[in-house]
């Protein structure tokens, strides 16, 4: 069952989890950057590596999410060496719950990362500068070179596309409108 | 590294957020009901439906604005850093891999061959570039110059310090020290050469290489320069620890075995740990490896990277042989030259494949190109001191 992937199969992987990843990465560094490069450097691992790989879709899964967790942890124990005077980290209990939770959250993300992805990109562009940037309907406006009932009607499209996409409707979803607007 | 909890954690992850996003069956909801009563955890997730949105919207802003593909192209970056990289196809790995068992296994049978077959007119006229041999330059603290021929028994006398060199070993350990001289040995292309230091340190250096070190150790540490590619096997005493300085990368080693290399990467330094234990310093970074990793420092990088070494990489030479995983075809060709001192004139870019292989470095470089034709798509010859690369 298992094999050797290519390169090509690695990045597809890698396009498919990569903000999941970086997101249960930071649940267990709390920083980004550290969080990017842990994820960037199980991929180089995989690269480099000869040996087979669960070919497996769900296997897949779960061997990257196993080798972020342990990368990341890897990291946490070199830097408690290296900070031994500085509890700066608050790194001391990273136990399976905490593990469960972060992979909970990057699940969550994922959805939602790739809900928005899926539309359409005009959409994208407004839903990341009205709901994520926080500009206004004008400003979105001005920065796409489109007049203010172009934005609206985007923005209303984005909606029924993420209500469809992510639906039925929940709650979460609710309060998400209700933030975004 | 696989823990069969990871593939339940997974599951839980993804009824969760299903759960959350309200799509979840009959069935899978009784699943994530079972796994609750394993993981607590999952509990509050299930009753309080409430995500803490605000931090969530964050961080999605955030990825929002990765480029998915740039962040690719840096995890291909640092692959193609990484000293151990396969190759990037693994189909060429397979051409590769049976390049090693002809050029390495089967290699001096497979050059003699050739060497008798078609190529025996060609070599006729080029053997005056002969492989490099054992030699190398002592310069004394006096500033003396003493050439090192090979295999050659004699001794060499600074002040009143007498070394023996015999066959192609310069020996410190056993000379008589009265005062600490300064010593360089200068191996120059085509050459390479083995001493023992006072302290029973063996260092091998490779062509092009210079070794700056005291006739005797004093103090309480010891300290070599280094420039080029050398192999140490550092004696051990635990009270003085053994440091190479390699421009501004420090080695430190306490009784250990490793090779480093600056012929590699323009201004990197390369080290790979063969055995027991080493700390690479730079004045911004520090790291500490395990044997069978390697560490790349020096100009323009600010951190010392660490790798997974090839072993044979760190050997091979002083065992007698080019190795080569997965180098340039340029890389080989400027280790080939370093060896039989002759000069590289390519004229056509070089396919940027790489190669797997080991060659016997007492061939003919005849024998050489005439393998390096037939693995590579150019004609590879070696015309007066010149190895001419063409289509």
């Amino acid at each position: 069952m298992d094999k050797v992937l290519t390169e090509t199969q690695i990045k597809i992987l890698f396009e498919q989890y990569y903000i999941p990843l970086v997101e249960f990465s930071w649940h267990i560094v709390k920083c980004r950057e550290i969080a990017l490069d842990i994820v960037q450097d199980t991929f180089v691992k995989m690269l480099e590596k000869v040996e087979e790989l669960p070919s497996h879709e769900k296997a897949i899964k779960s061997y990257l999410y196993t080798a972020v967790r342990n990368t990341a942890l890897n990291y946490i124990r070199h830097q408690k060496v290296q900070d031994e005077y500085h509890q700066i980290n608050p790194l001391n209990e990273i136990d399976d719950a905490r593990i469960l939770d972060a992979m909970i959250y990057a699940e969550t993300i994922h959805n939602l990362y790739k809900a928005i992805e899926s539309l359409p990109k005009s959409c994208q562009e407004v839903c990341r500068l009205t709901w994520l940037e926080g500009k206004s309907n004008s400003e979105a406006a001005e920065l796409c070179g489109v007049s203010i009932n172009t934005i609206k009607t985007q923005k209303r499209r984005s909606v029924e596309l993420l209500r469809h996409r992510l639906a039925p409707v929940v709650s979460v979803l609710k309060s998400f409108v209700l933030i975004f607007f | 590294m696989r823990e069969p909890m990871d593939d339940e954690y997974v599951k839980a992850a993804e009824l969760v957020s299903k759960y959350i996003r309200g799509d979840i069956s009959e069935e899978e909801y009784n699943e994530l009901m079972d796994m609750a009563k394993k993981y607590p955890t999952l509990r509050s997730w299930i009753a309080n439906q409430d995500l803490p949105l605000e931090e969530i919207n964050k961080r999605l802003t955030d990825y929002q604005t990765i480029n998915v593909e740039k962040e690719w192209q840096s995890v291909l970056e640092k692959y193609r850093h990484n000293t151990n990289r396969k190759t990037g196809h693994r189909t060429w790995w397979a051409v590769a891999a049976s390049v090693l068992v002809i050029c390495g296994v089967a290699g001096s049978f497979f050059l003699k061959k050739q060497k008798e077959n078609r190529f025996a007119e060609k070599t006729q006229q080029v053997m005056e570039v002969a492989p490099g041999r054992t030699l190398a330059t002592l310069t004394l603290s006096d500033g003396t110059v003493t050439v090192l021929e090979e295999e050659e028994e004699r001794t060499v006398v600074d002040g009143q310090m007498t070394l023996s060199i015999s066959g192609s070993t310069l020996d410190y350990s056993t000379a008589k020290n009265a005062t600490v001289q300064h010593h360089k040995l200068h191996v120059p292309l085509g050459g390479t050469y083995h001493i023992q230091l006072a302290d029973g340190t063996k260092v091998w250096l490779n062509a092009d290489s210079e070794l700056e070190f005291p006739s005797a150790f004093t103090g309480d540490e010891r300290k070599v320069t280094v420039r080029g590619e050398a192999y140490f096997e550092v004696a051990k005493d635990a009270t003085r620890p053994f440091r190479v300085q390699v421009g501004k990368t420090q080695v430190e080693a306490l009784g250990t075995a490793f090779n480093i290399n600056t012929h590699l990467y323009r201004e990197k330094i390369k080290t790979i740990l063969t055995e027991g234990k080493i700390k690479v310093s730079t004045p911004e970074d520090s790291k500490i490896i395990e044997p069978g990793y390697a560490t790349i420092s020096g100009n323009g990088n600010r951190n010392i990277e660490i790798g997974k070494a090839d072993l044979e990489e760190a050997l091979a030479w002083k065992e007698g042989y080019f190795y080569f995983n997965s180098k340039r075809l340029k890389e080989v060709l400027d280790d080939i030259a370093r060896w039989y001192n002759v000069e590289l004139d390519i004229t056509i870019p070089l396919a940027d494949k790489r190669y797997i292989g080991g060659i016997k470095k007492s061939e003919s470089i005849a024998a050489v190109c005439a393998v390096l034709s037939d693995l590579t798509p150019y004609k590879i010859t070696i015309v007066g001191k010149k190895l001419q690369v063409r289509e």
